[in-house]
């Protein structure tokens, strides 16, 4: 019988081209066409091919299987959350890892990937990741190369024995441990291994050294200059330079200090461009709450101003309108940063407002978004202690 | 273990049944969003009626109105959106199922006037059904009318076998044509000359016979489409063969036959003559596909007493729930009709009881599976019985995936940890038409689907259900520790 390859040949020719001559053995019925017998044929002869992929044998190692993690599994509700964390609001990704952190749970494997996704692009969130995920998520990160980066992430409590280790990202992972809790220690440490580094090592090192930068840093990255690597002079070259220019931004005020600046910028001048900047730049976590009451309080105010000063002149409605614009974008910050005990001033603000807007007084700003952010924040927060609460109530 | 275990009554849905529900992944994304108190007022849930309602705050001043009917399920929404369900009412679905709403005695007075409108349509919808069938018992009686009935449908199946006829006609002739003038001129003819033909034989009333022709169009770009080409060819020209001779072919052979042509058997049809299996039934995996502006959704089921596999299927336009919820790992008492078929699959459900959120132990929601060796066996058997077979559904005992090299190529592969065999990983959903050989290894979503099973199991050997097709092996459930995970 024809072989699939002879089959093939001939239909590629053609049996009108080359003759074709059917095979009796086959049973296909010698009388007809020779294109129709090539067709039958074939037919037959594609079985093999069409019983499914054949197994091949495996010699190789069986995978290295991931070590255990013993943290008892994120509650139900929470893992819902993950989910909406992960792909609607990722800009609360860090907070919430970090409340997971504290909390102590472990996160469902099956989650694993998209979180370590989300690590590529989001640096920041990259510390609680590595405690969140543990020794399970780093034994996944070294499986595929797009999830490297959290092999330099350090995890659980030092080991100093990580520093001498042969594998460069668990060196760097220690000295971002040890930068963290100690960073005399670790600049020390660093120096002293300095000269023994490749250029690789070393530029990935002063990244470490660029996250927690201090005036105390810039004695080691000035002596950089004369490093025989042009990458690391250049690389230090950017950090020491940063440095040098910090001073010159908005210092970071003290809690108590933060309200009254508020305060008095928004007497001063309204929404302009000192205390948008005095607000965009205050980071999370260090949002004194009667700062937030007072930024809420000039928002309310703001949000009636048209009432009170209604105008037809039109340069005057183009400012306002650009005002609105700016003080949304304000509102958005406050959503993100401010401690969750605003929730109920702002509940206040939003029933508060239904009420003037069926007494007639418009409002520029609708302070809905606000509210349910915040709730989406609160909720998140609640349920991870909730559910602690209820297991050890259960035990 | 058993994470999603209901407490109370009527039984709470998982969060798993729930997105099931969701006509596609971005409602159910939207749903998750609205799963938290913070938009949502007067939301309430009566334990007798089970029926959910509340206020969602939406972006215009009046806030949305959902109502949920938990038995039906039956969803209304005041939102403009065409989803069926709406992101409202997962979210609200969700919020239920967490626990955070409230049971309440009385309802809503809307919640009492959509509930009453929904009985009185059901009435209506009653009454014109009985009318129906008391004019069918009417004509039943009258053997004159019965006649005629029969002698109708008799003609009307006659007239589109004989379109089908001509349809094979042509595509024999086709065909032939082909193989006569050498299949080098149909590459630098392009995917014009397939698909005229495809749209006539749809004309044909064959849309399966033409979405096998459709097939073979992407395939003359592969490196190997010759060896594509003429295995499909040969195909179509078999079951053009088998088409003329379905009445010397054997009953499960012939209903393959009209199965792979287009002729589906209807409800009735299936409900009368398919074979009857009553089991309890393990929802082994599901899977979601998109094909137009369609919504395809699988879902196979294990049988613990009597170890069948069957597949139920759904569909629904593109926007809407096509229905199913069945929750993997789940399971539920029910009566199944298989389809007619040389080697039955698909099935409908006649009846079933109420769905189990998991098993009492976790070992016993687990079905036992089988080794590769067995997999590739049950693959030829399923090939000898029905020769246009592109896959099989697998359960494996112990799999996990690993890189294999093949000289200078380092591939994704399934191990079968216990016979040290493996075969190519694939993308779930890839690979199941026979035209899709060779090219769904180069699939880029590969690695996405090793990483998911890896991760999902943490790279030990653990039971992993899959569909087996010619190009390999495409996963679909994984067992963890945690219970069973969704990889399509």
């Amino acid at each position: 019988m024809s072989t699939w390859t002879e089959l093939v040949s001939a239909a590629l020719v053609g049996t009108e081209r080359r003759a074709f001559v059917a095979d009796p053995a086959v049973g296909v019925d010698t009388g007809v066409d020779p294109a129709q017998a090539l067709l039958q044929q074939a037919a037959l002869a594609a079985i093999p091919a069409l019983t499914g992929s054949q197994p091949a044998p495996y010699e190789g190692p069986l995978p290295e299987p991931a070590p255990a993690d013993d943290r008892p599994l994120l509650p139900a509700a929470s893992r819902l959350r993950l989910r909406a964390v992960v792909d609607v609001c990722p800009k609360y990704l860090g907070e919430w890892l970090a409340a997971v952190r504290a909390a102590g749970y472990r996160v469902p494997s099956d989650a694993m990937p998209s979180l370590l996704n989300s690590g590529r692009s989001d640096v920041s969130v990259r510390g609680d990741l590595a405690e969140v995920l543990g020794a399970r998520g780093h034994w996944l990160a070294r499986q595929n190369p797009d999830w490297r980066y959290l092999l330099r992430e350090p995890f659980g409590p030092l080991r100093p024995e990580d520093w001498d280790a042969s594998e460069p990202d668990a060196r760097i992972a220690y000295a971002t441990g040890l930068y963290a809790t100690d960073p005399d220690a670790a600049r020390t440490l660093i120096q002293a291994a300095w000269p023994t580094l490749t250029a690789a090592v070393k530029v990935s090192l002063l990244a470490v050294v660029a996250r927690h930068a201090t005036d105390a840093d810039l004695p080691f990255l000035t002596g950089l200059a004369q490093d025989p690597s042009k990458q690391v002079r250049e690389e230090a070259g950017r950090i020491a330079t940063r440095l040098a220019h910090s001073g010159e931004d908005v210092a970071e005020l003290l809690p108590e200090e933060f309200a009254a600046e508020i305060a008095r910028l928004g007497a001063a001048e309204g929404f302009g461009a000192d205390l948008t900047r005095l607000v965009t730049r205050r980071r999370l976590g260090t949002w004194p709450l009667d700062a937030a009451r007072t930024l809420l309080a000039l928002f309310v105010e703001f949000s009636r101003g048209k009432a009170a000063g209604q105008t037809s002149d039109r340069a005057i409605q183009y400012e306002r309108s650009r005002n609105v614009w700016t003080v949304q974008q304000l509102v958005g910050v406050l959503a993100d940063r401010a401690p969750l005990d605003l929730r109920p001033d702002v509940e206040r603000v939003v029933q508060a407002q239904a009420c003037d807007i069926a007494a007639g007084v418009t409002h520029d700003l609708d302070f809905t978004d606000l509210h349910s952010l915040l709730g989406f924040r609160a909720d998140m927060h609640a349920e991870l202690t909730a559910s602690a609460d209820a297991a050890t109530g259960q035990e | 273990m058993a994470p999603e275990t209901s407490s109370g009554s009527p039984q709470r849905w998982s969060v798993a049944q729930i997105h099931a529900l969701a006509p596609d992944p971005a409602s159910q994304k939207a749903g998750t969003k609205l799963a938290a108190p913070g938009p949502w007022s007067d939301t309430g849930a009566s334990p007798s009626a089970s029926l959910l309602w509340g206020d969602c705050k939406g972006s215009g001043s009046k806030p949305y109105q959902v109502t949920v009917e938990l038995s039906a399920p039956a969803f209304a929404c005041s939102c403009p959106s065409r989803k069926f369900p709406c992101k409202h009412a997962l979210g609200l679905l969700l919020l239920w199922s967490a626990g955070t709403v409230a049971e309440a005695d009385a309802l809503p007075q809307r919640v009492e006037e959509w509930l009453s409108g929904r009985r009185e349509r059901a009435q209506k919808s009653e009454a014109r059904k009985a009318a129906q069938a008391e004019k069918a018992a009417e004509a039943a009686d009258d053997p004159a009318a019965a006649r005629r009935a029969a002698a109708a449908a008799e003609k009307r199946g006659a007239q589109r076998a004989g379109r089908i006829d001509a349809g094979f006609d042509e595509l024999e002739l086709w065909l032939a044509d082909q193989v006569r003038g050498g299949l080098t001129g149909l590459r630098g003819a392009g995917y014009r000359p397939l698909d005229g033909l495809a749209r006539r034989l749809v004309d044909a009333q064959a849309p399966g016979v033409a979405g096998r022709v459709k097939e073979l169009a992407p395939a003359l770009s592969a490196e190997d489409w010759p060896d594509h080409t003429l295995r499909g060819f040969a195909q179509l020209n078999l079951l053009a063969q088998g088409w003329r001779n379905r009445a010397q072919l054997p009953g499960p052979l012939a209903a393959t036959v009209a199965r792979r042509v287009g002729l589906a058997p209807s409800t009735e049809e299936i409900a009368a003559a398919g074979e009857q299996v009553a089991d309890r039934w393990l929802v082994l995996g599901q899977r979601d596909d998109v094909p137009d502006k369609l919504v395809e959704r699988r879902v196979w089921l294990r049988g613990e007493a009597t170890g069948r596999t069957a597949l139920l299927l759904a569909f629904a336009p593109r926007g809407q729930s096509p229905g199913l919820a069945l929750p993997v790992g789940s399971s539920l008492e029910a009566r199944l009709a298989f389809v007619p078929d040389a080697v039955p699959l698909r099935a409908i459900v006649l009846e079933q009881g109420e769905l189990q959120q998991g098993s009492a132990s976790p070992s016993g929601a687990l079905p036992t599976g089988g080794s590769l060796e067995e997999a590739a066996n049950a693959f030829a058997c399923a090939v000898a019985a029905d020769p246009w077979t592109a896959a099989v559904p697998v359960l494996l005992e112990a799999a996990v995936p690993v890189r294999q090299q093949f000289g200078e190529r380092q591939e994704w592969r399934v191990l079968d940890a216990k016979g040290s065999l493996t075969v190519p990983l694939i993308r779930p959903g890839a690979g199941e038409t026979a035209m899709a050989l060779g090219g769904a290894r180069k699939d880029p979503d590969i690695p996405r689907s090793a990483y998911a099973l890896l991760a999902a199991a943490g790279g030990q050997p653990a039971p992993v259900f899959g569909i087996c097709s010619v190009s390999g092996f495409a996963p679909v459930t994984v067992w963890t520790v945690d219970g069973p995970v969704s990889l399509a």
